[in-house]
């Protein structure tokens, strides 16, 4: 019987103050891997929802987050709108790849209704790499920009709705639940397969359709008729601000109806032309632009101090945890000193009996620990369909990097050591004659 | 000719006292028991009986005179030198057993033996131990699951069961009645003697000392030396 052996049947001995101590380092592991977890998962979501957005136009008025957030992540309300000849002009400078209008202002039970045109589905890959198009799921297509009243569903909008193909749905006016309904009716003629990304939330229409909308329409000049009453905020969300008289191009490619747009998603030749490009575009006066990788970068940094937060958080748990573990060995030691004595008269030396206490305070480490990566973990993966849900990112429910796991097994060691040191000092210390039996 | 299991000769322990004084415990000019030979040690209380034993097992260091266990000196070592020899050559038997609760029969027994260096295969030996005190169906019984004559018994074949040079044995009955008692001295008695072990047993009772062929009385010092 080795000086381990002892010490776990100690523990054994001792099983609810074992157990409580352990649990006690369990939560503050848990917290410390949990933070560690979705830190890191929601940054490589973040990053995967980003592919293809080399760079957002949005109007004037809106910021870099928001135009980002909005184009990305279908969330926050644009300020402002932007005039269709910008787009126009986006497409014809040589380092775009894809430029994609965007119009919204819509949702449908609570899923953002996207009006865009199908080289959308071109420009945008999924979370491997794959463009869009070629996620469809069988038995569906793709709309046509002409396609009229169609509609592509992502997947998680589907399966929270229902909505699948052959299905038709009428939409609700402003990003809110809560605005009216509008007559018009969609026909979904796709459904798109999981993706990783926020379009999994999305509805997307042809953008041509979003503006035969009652109340999309462009706004009539003054002192004309209004033949849609209507009292929504123009203030701010997508269509609602006049725009420029329609040339041929436009008319050509998108119709008549559409009057301005809420963003353009522009996909480069590289994501080396993304900072010059936005900084040229930068200079006009009638649109904006966001490189979405920057304001990422930039929302994790607005991010870190909530995380450092929860950081701290742990520590502080796993610090009280690991003064339970030493005042539970302390009084442990007090009440065992006859248990030592024998072990001394057995042939035990002081260096045993110091090793018994220490192994006895990193074996309740370890015991917390292994159960705090599980918990840490099983609260990641119970939080990963809320966070899908709510904010449409998938955050990876996986290991951490092996080295994360070495450096909580380091610490955990080194708390360990130092929570026992002092009840083994103690023990060390236990004379043991005295204890053995009373003396004559 | 071989050592004998103990050799005592002019020991003496003193203890300090509250005043700030020295009183004498243990003066003891001389003690041999031979391999295989059981001893008695009576005194009344006060007279330093236990004292000796924890002297003699290295428990507490000697202030004068000299300790032979198997013939190396356990007197003038350090106290992790005294620890070794103490498991490699003592077993100790005590008046309340001292068993772990934690720990079954088997393994109570087996860690007589953990400190001891040189056991080949301590859990046979624990097992064969217990067996040999008739404990065969008690091996994964904790302490608590036994009667006192059973824990005793455990005591015992953890005490011998590393075949030490000397087995010393504090009121080894006193907690134990007479049934008990005699079976428990009996087998105490035959396995020392059938592992060639040296035996000095502390006792006051006159039932257990007559079982001794020799019994050594300590009296207790006159003298507290200041």
């Amino acid at each position: 019987m080795n000086v381990l052996s002892l010490a776990w049947k100690g523990l054994r001995q001792r099983r609810l103050a074992t157990a409580l101590t352990a649990f006690s380092t369990a939560l503050g592991v848990g917290l410390v891997v949990a933070v560690g977890a979705v830190r890191s998962g929601a940054r490589t979501a973040f990053d995967d929802a980003a592919r293809g957005y080399d760079v957002v136009l949005s109007g004037p008025k809106t910021t870099a987050l928001s135009a980002t957030m909005n184009a990305l992540f279908h969330v926050d309300k644009p300020v402002d709108t932007m005039p269709v000849e910008a787009w126009l002009d986006a497409r014809k400078d040589p380092r775009v790849l894809h430029a994609v209008p965007i119009a919204v202002g819509d949702v449908y039970r609570g899923f953002r209704v996207v009006g865009t045109r199908a080289d959308l589905f071109d420009a945008i890959p999924d979370a491997d790499g794959r463009p869009l198009r070629e996620r469809v799921a069988p038995g569906g297509r793709l709309f046509a920009d002409d396609g009229g009243f169609e509609a592509v569903v992502g997947a998680y909008a589907a399966a929270r709705t229902g909505l699948a193909v052959g299905a038709s749905f009428t939409v609700t006016h402003g990003l809110e639940d809560g605005g009216h309904a509008h007559d018009e009716q969609w026909k979904v003629v796709g459904v798109l397969e999981p993706t990783g990304t926020p379009n999994d939330r999305a509805v997307f229409i042809t953008l041509s359709s979003f503006f035969h909308v009652k109340g999309h329409d462009r706004p009539k000049a003054p002192g004309a008729p209004d033949d849609h009453d209507h009292d929504h905020d123009h203030d701010e969300g997508g269509m609602h601000e006049g725009g420029a008289a329609p040339d041929d191009e436009r008319a050509r490619l998108l119709g008549d109806e559409v009057w301005a747009l809420s963003t353009v998603v522009v996909r480069l030749k590289s994501p080396a032309f993304r900072f010059q490009f936005a900084g040229d575009w930068n200079r006009r006066r009638d649109c904006s632009a966001a490189v979405p990788s920057q304001e990422i970068r930039r929302l994790f940094e607005i991010v870190q101090g909530v995380d450092g937060l929860l950081r701290a958080v742990g520590a502080t748990v796993l610090l009280v945890a690991v003064l339970s573990v030493l005042a539970s060995l302390w009084n442990a030691v007090q009440g065992r000193r006859r248990e030592i004595a024998l072990l001394r008269a057995l042939g035990a030396r002081r260096a045993h009996v110091f090793a018994v206490v220490v192994l006895e305070a990193v074996l309740v480490c370890a015991l917390g620990g292994v159960a705090g990566v599980a918990f840490g973990h099983v609260g990641v993966a119970a939080a990963a369909p809320w966070l899908l849900a709510e904010v449409g990112i998938r955050i990876a429910t996986g290991f951490l990097p092996a080295a994360v796991y070495g450096g909580i097994a380091g610490g955990l060691l080194l708390l360990g050591l130092v929570a026992g040191a002092l009840p083994a000092w103690r023990a060390y210390r236990v004379p043991v004659a005295r204890h053995l039996h009373p003396v004559d | 000719m071989a050592a004998p299991a103990l050799h005592v000769e002019g020991l003496v322990k003193r203890f300090r006292d509250p005043e700030g004084g020295e009183r004498t415990v243990v003066d003891l000019p001389a003690l041999d028991v031979g391999a295989g030979e059981a001893v008695a040690l009576t005194g009344e209380s006060g007279a330093g009986k236990t004292t000796l034993l924890h002297v003699v097992a290295g428990i507490l260091p000697a202030d004068a005179g000299t300790v032979l266990v198997g013939g190396e000196p356990m007197t003038g070592l350090a106290e992790a030198a005294r620890d070794r020899l103490r498991a490699r050559r003592v077993g100790y038997v005590f008046q309340t057993f001292n068993l772990l609760p934690a720990l079954s029969a088997l393994e109570n027994v087996e860690l007589g033996m953990s400190f001891r260096p040189g056991v080949a295969r301590p859990r046979e030996a624990a097992r064969a131990a217990l067996v040999r005190v008739g404990l065969a169906d008690r091996l994964g019984h904790r302490p608590d699951e036994l009667s006192t004559g059973q824990q005793q018994r455990v005591a015992i074949a953890r005490a011998l069961a590393g075949t030490p040079t000397l087995v010393l044995a504090d009121e080894p009955t006193a907690s134990l009645d007479r049934r008990n008692a005699v079976a428990c001295l009996d087998l105490l008695l035959d396995f020392a003697c059938e592992a060639g072990a040296g035996l000095l047993v502390v006792s006051h009772d006159a039932d257990t000392l007559a079982r001794f062929a020799r019994v050594v009385r300590l009296e207790a010092p006159a003298e507290a030396v200041s």
